[in-house]
């Protein structure tokens, strides 16, 4: 059994092994909670059950330029805030803290949350590569409190364009 | 200014022809692709077409373009320039403000150039190439080193360096162009170096204090050489300043700031011609190729064994700094992803 296939950003992701993946921003959990202004990313996948990793995946279609000014502080302010909230969301509904957790995928359900590796990647339709390496390192700083409170890798937070999700396996198609 | 030239079998530069150069022209490549020898070349042939028929000067140009050779390279004999393996001599052609220099000669060539045909009128402006390591805290060792022993070790980027920061400060009125850019020097640099005659060395002023020369840092001492040469008007707007290494002992954004006073001189008529491997550098020259439309900034690049002129304001080309940083890029994602 797989999921459907998601489509956002005008990229299709997956389909994914049905357990392995949670589109938490259609969840019902994120439905009753959107109304108050929580923005999140888009959906967790589990990349690995023995040394568990979750990536939290968000698309885009594009990043403002960095010279235009506040556009895109604001785009990576956004990226920032919905990568915090998702990550707080993902353990808070693992910890069964919502009356809706039980929609949560088995494999979600079993995590060690002590031992869970998360990675936060943001995927960009159609960014030139050479523009990757400084949004990257402007995007890490910006999570720089959420990595270091959360106790996370130091190389948690990672951007990617089209081409390279397919590398990872992300955008099968 | 410099409008093109063209190198054939110089040191490791097999063929090298870069037309449409701009008032700042970066040049990159790794390391033995040849940067530094180009500047070099350039810069040698330069101080010949200024020393000719200066003042009371009696050699001719081809007397003064060998010893500028010899003691610039700091070559056994000259001939030693040509390629390895080349079956032709070494050819240099240059175009300066529409009239050509040239000179070519074989491996065998002591310090007699044969061929050389010179159409560029006597310059009165000064040239200067402001080599990698710093000069102040060496000054005395370079002078003495040149002029007393007459020795290789310091070359003559080195000589004519400090020969230009002797000279003294001249007050008046400075250039206008040039006084906004040692307005903005002294901001980054929060004081200044100046030579004390009593003392006999250099020293950094800061406020009513004094440091020695040598407790001063080595990023403070490469922009005050700068400054100085403003300063002392050994510098003018027909000037062409060669810097091997801009990024050398300067933090990032000092670079940014340095490299922004380099564009307000280039503006103001200086041409620049600059050597790096630093990515800042590289990607700062984009920006102001970008920002500046009466900039052109050419980029001259030694990819294998050619070498490829293109123009910032074109986009910046492929080359090996940018994708050096891509490169780690992907390191990490592989390290974060895995």
């Amino acid at each position: 059994m797989t999921t459907e296939p998601i489509v956002e950003s005008g990229m299709t992701f997956g389909p994914y092994p049905e357990r392995c993946c949670f589109y938490i921003e259609k969840s019902k959990t994120y439905q009753k909670i959107k109304k108050d202004g929580v923005k999140i990313a888009e959906f967790l996948l589990l990349r690995s059950q023995d040394e568990p990793k979750v990536w939290i995946i968000e698309a885009k279609t594009g990043t403002p330029h960095p010279g235009n000014q506040p556009t895109f502080n604001d785009f990576i302010g956004e990226i920032r805030e919905k990568f915090a909230n998702t990550l707080i969301l993902s353990i808070a509904t693992c910890l069964k803290r919502h009356p809706t957790c039980e929609e949560l995928p088995n494999f979600f359900k079993r995590l060690d949350l002590k031992e869970v590796s998360f990675r936060l990647v943001l995927v960009i339709k159609g960014h030139p590569e050479d523009w990757l390496p400084q949004l990257q390192d402007t995007l890490q700083k910006a999570l720089k409190p959420t990595v270091k409170t959360w106790g996370l890798h130091s190389s948690s937070v990672v951007v990617l364009n089209e081409a390279m999700a397919k590398e990872k396996g992300l955008i099968l198609m | 200014m410099f409008n093109s030239f063209e190198l054939k079998n110089f040191g490791p530069i097999h063929h090298l022809k870069s037309e449409n150069l701009g008032h700042i022209n970066l040049i990159i490549g790794g390391n033995g692709t040849g940067k530094t020898i180009l500047l070099k070349a350039l810069y040698s042939a330069i101080r010949t077409l200024e020393d000719y028929r200066r003042g009371n000067e009696p050699r001719n140009a081809s007397e003064i373009l060998a010893e500028k050779l010899y003691w610039t390279f700091e070559t056994e004999k000259i001939g030693d320039l040509v390629s390895k393996g080349a079956d032709e001599p070494l050819f240099f052609k240059l175009n300066f403000d529409g009239r050509e220099f040239c000179y070519g000669f074989g491996k065998d060539t002591t310090k007699i150039i044969q061929t050389l045909e010179n159409h560029v009128p006597p310059r009165s402006s000064n040239s200067i190439f402001l080599p990698t390591k710093e000069v102040l805290s060496l000054y005395h060792i370079i002078l003495e080193s040149r002029e007393l022993s007459k020795t290789f070790g310091f070359d003559d980027t080195y000589l004519d360096l400090a020969r230009a920061l002797r000279q003294p400060l001249k007050g008046g009125k400075n250039y206008q162009r040039f006084a906004a850019s040692r307005k903005n020097l002294n901001e980054i640099l929060d004081g200044k170096v100046e030579y004390d005659e009593k003392a006999g060395r250099w020293q950094f002023k800061k406020g009513n204090q004094k440091f020695p020369i040598g407790v001063t840092a080595e990023g403070i001492k490469k922009i005050s050489i700068l400054d100085t040469l403003l300063g002392n008007r050994y510098l003018d707007p027909d000037s062409v300043i060669f810097i091997d290494e801009p990024e050398s002992a300067l933090h990032p954004a000092a670079i940014s700031k340095f490299l922004d006073i380099i564009a307000m001189l280039a503006e103001c008529g200086i041409q620049f011609f600059m050597a790096s491997h630093s990515y800042f550098v590289i990607k700062k020259l984009f920006l102001i190729a970008q920002q500046k439309s009466n900039l052109s900034i050419p980029i001259i690049s030694a990819e294998d064994d050619h070498w490829v002129t293109e123009n910032l304001r074109e986009g910046l080309p492929d080359n090996s700094i940018i994708d050096e940083s891509i490169q780690l890029y992907k390191e990490e994602v592989e390290l974060a992803l895995q």
